[in-house]
């Protein structure tokens, strides 16, 4: 299931990865399209968002339908805690984290304890609920119109392209530190037997737990990144299609891998900027294109790219 | 006394398929389980694993009252259980579907099993024999290999009371006899061990005592030759295999 790179070879395995970043590294010298650098800057947003879907629901296989909420709690928590507080972006982006996760654990605490259906229900009620009062606590959420004039980390625009471009790979290398670890083991083995892994004296309710904690940490985080990048949030972070988005990103480029979601975010969130005018159409086609992965490749495209190193 | 049961019963609606259960398992035991099919013997075993909780009666370990805990909190009171039909984790490799039963005993006390989870599961693997092919999958093993990646599993969280659901249900002779050697080895480390099984040859000649269960009661109670004899036994489950038995 998890990547096998075979040491002292010089294959696709590593020089694709390596390759990107050192192109993603010199973009912003040799290109000065500012379109482009923001939309590399929406991909790496949804890499960790994606990544972070695919290791409570991908791993540990606990469907998520609420993911929305969480990226939509660490942005709104950014605008307040600047409205309010006047409190930093540094110190921001943990505490959109923070505040996600603790959410999490509360949502998760109430269903993941219980039988299995439950969670899908409880966490696509979650997002319905918060996009609600969103829209219709107008006094404190600015209602359709969101919150306004969160300041940005940087004026700089490639300031914050290397900003995202540093949390994405942080971000998916800490995400695939706890898959390899025994956490990520113990994951794996939930989602295949729940009831061997109660036997092998697995607390299954609080592994279940913890998966969901992480998922809605890095989702929270980088909802937070998000606001202070666009200076705004709004409730269509709320919004089921974000969810649906990531869900499709991440079985585009192959769940249960974390690193399939770099080729899923990249591929949709391109597709979706540069081909704006083809906008009535982009969710059939979107839509056509997974439902084509999923059926022919059901591994992702990352299993195709790297056939050797995911076996 | 390890474990105490005390009129143990188990209903789904109208079939009672444990019914008023009373029994003493003793340190070092090895106690043999027969029975027809749909006797209630796996219902049994759940019932003692946590994954049944009994409709009435109870559960003593060491007597402590565990009734109505959790199978993983059993697990850290030291009772491990296989499945029927080997429960693996067919994607992972063999050496971590041993290391994931020994991640969430988080003691690391004296005896046998001394230290660190990783080198626990050396220390199984190896005494089940599957020290040589750790690194493949599980998936990709024999059924006799996933049978005793079951039975490591089981033993990767250091049990002192071992339930095993027919452990040589379709294996081959000589399998047979390979697993019967190491389910001895493991009562000689001092491990309880409750089996459930049909191949009457093999719990014959490791169990201590054996227990015959019919509709979910009791029906007979005693060592393999005592029970092999008895007129009970032989007319609701052995038949004429028994008299072989009888015969030596």
């Amino acid at each position: 299931m998890g990547l096998r790179v075979t040491k002292g070879k010089w294959g696709t395995t590593q020089f694709v990865p390596v390759f990107s970043l050192v192109l993603l590294i010199l973009i912003p010298f040799i290109v000065k399209d500012d379109f482009l650098l923001h939309v590399i800057i929406l991909a790496n947003c949804y890499v960790i968002l994606s990544a972070s879907w695919d290791i409570c629901s991908g791993y540990l296989g606990e469907v998520n339908l609420g993911h929305a909420a969480f990226f939509g709690l660490g942005g709104y928590t950014a605008g307040f805690l600047d409205q309010w507080f006047k409190i930093s972006p540094w110190m921001g982006l943990p505490i959109g984290g923070g505040v996600a996760c603790l959410s999490s654990l509360a949502i998760g605490f109430a269903s993941l304890t219980f039988k299995r259906d439950y969670f899908v229900i409880v966490t696509i009620a979650f997002a319905q609920v918060l996009w609600s009062i969103a829209i219709t606590w107008a006094y404190v959420t600015g209602g359709e119109e969101g919150l306004r004039g969160i300041p940005n980390f940087t004026s700089n625009l490639v300031g914050n392209y290397f900003l995202a471009l540093a949390f994405m790979l942080v971000s998916i290398l800490a995400l695939y530190v706890i898959t390899k670890s025994r956490l990520g083991r113990i994951f794996l083995a939930i989602h295949e037997d729940e009831y061997a892994s109660k036997a092998a004296g697995i607390n299954t309710s609080f592994y279940k737990i913890v998966a969901f904690g992480i998922s809605s940490f890095f989702a929270g985080f980088i909802g937070s990144f998000y606001a202070y990048y666009f200076g705004i949030v709004t409730p269509d972070m709320l919004s089921l299609t974000v969810t649906f988005n990531v869900m499709a990103m991440t079985f585009m480029g192959g769940s249960s891998t974390i690193f399939g979601s770099i080729i899923g975010a990249y591929l949709i969130t391109f597709f979706a900027q540069y081909f704006y005018f083809f906008m009535d159409y982009r969710l059939i086609v979107q839509g056509l294109v997974l439902l084509f992965t999923v059926l022919f490749f059901p591994g992702g495209l990352i299993r195709i790219i790297f056939r050797s190193a995911y076996r | 006394m390890l474990l105490e049961i005390l009129g143990l019963t188990k209903a789904f609606k109208s079939l009672v398929a444990v019914n008023n259960l009373n029994l003493n398992l003793g340190q070092g035991e090895v106690l043999g389980i027969i029975g027809p099919n749909g006797a209630g013997k796996t219902t049994f075993i759940d019932l003692i694993s946590g994954f049944l909780i009994p409709t009435s009666g109870k559960i003593l370990l060491k007597g402590e009252e565990i009734t109505k805990l959790k199978p993983h909190l059993r697990v850290k009171r030291r009772i491990s259980r296989t499945f029927q039909i080997a429960r693996v984790f067919r994607k992972l490799s063999v050496w971590d579907n041993v290391a994931v039963a020994c991640f969430d005993t988080r003691e690391y006390e004296q005896g046998f099993f001394s230290t660190s989870p990783e080198t626990r599961a050396e220390e199984v693997l190896k005494l089940v024999g599957l020290w040589e092919q750790k690194g493949q999958k599980a998936g990709e093993l024999t059924h006799y290999a996933l049978k005793k990646v079951e039975i490591a599993k089981a033993l990767a969280t250091r049990p002192e009371l071992l339930l095993l659901d027919e452990p040589f249900a379709g294996l081959v002779l000589d399998e047979i006899n390979n697993l019967m050697e190491m389910v001895k080895k493991i009562n000689q480390m001092g491990i309880t061990i409750m089996i459930v099984e049909h191949v009457m040859r093999a719990l014959m000649n490791i169990s201590s005592r054996v227990i015959v269960l019919v509709y979910g009661e009791k029906i007979a109670e005693g060592t393999p030759v005592q029970v092999s004899t008895d007129e009970k036994v032989i007319s609701a489950y052995l038949g004429k295999e028994a008299k072989l038995f009888a015969r030596g």
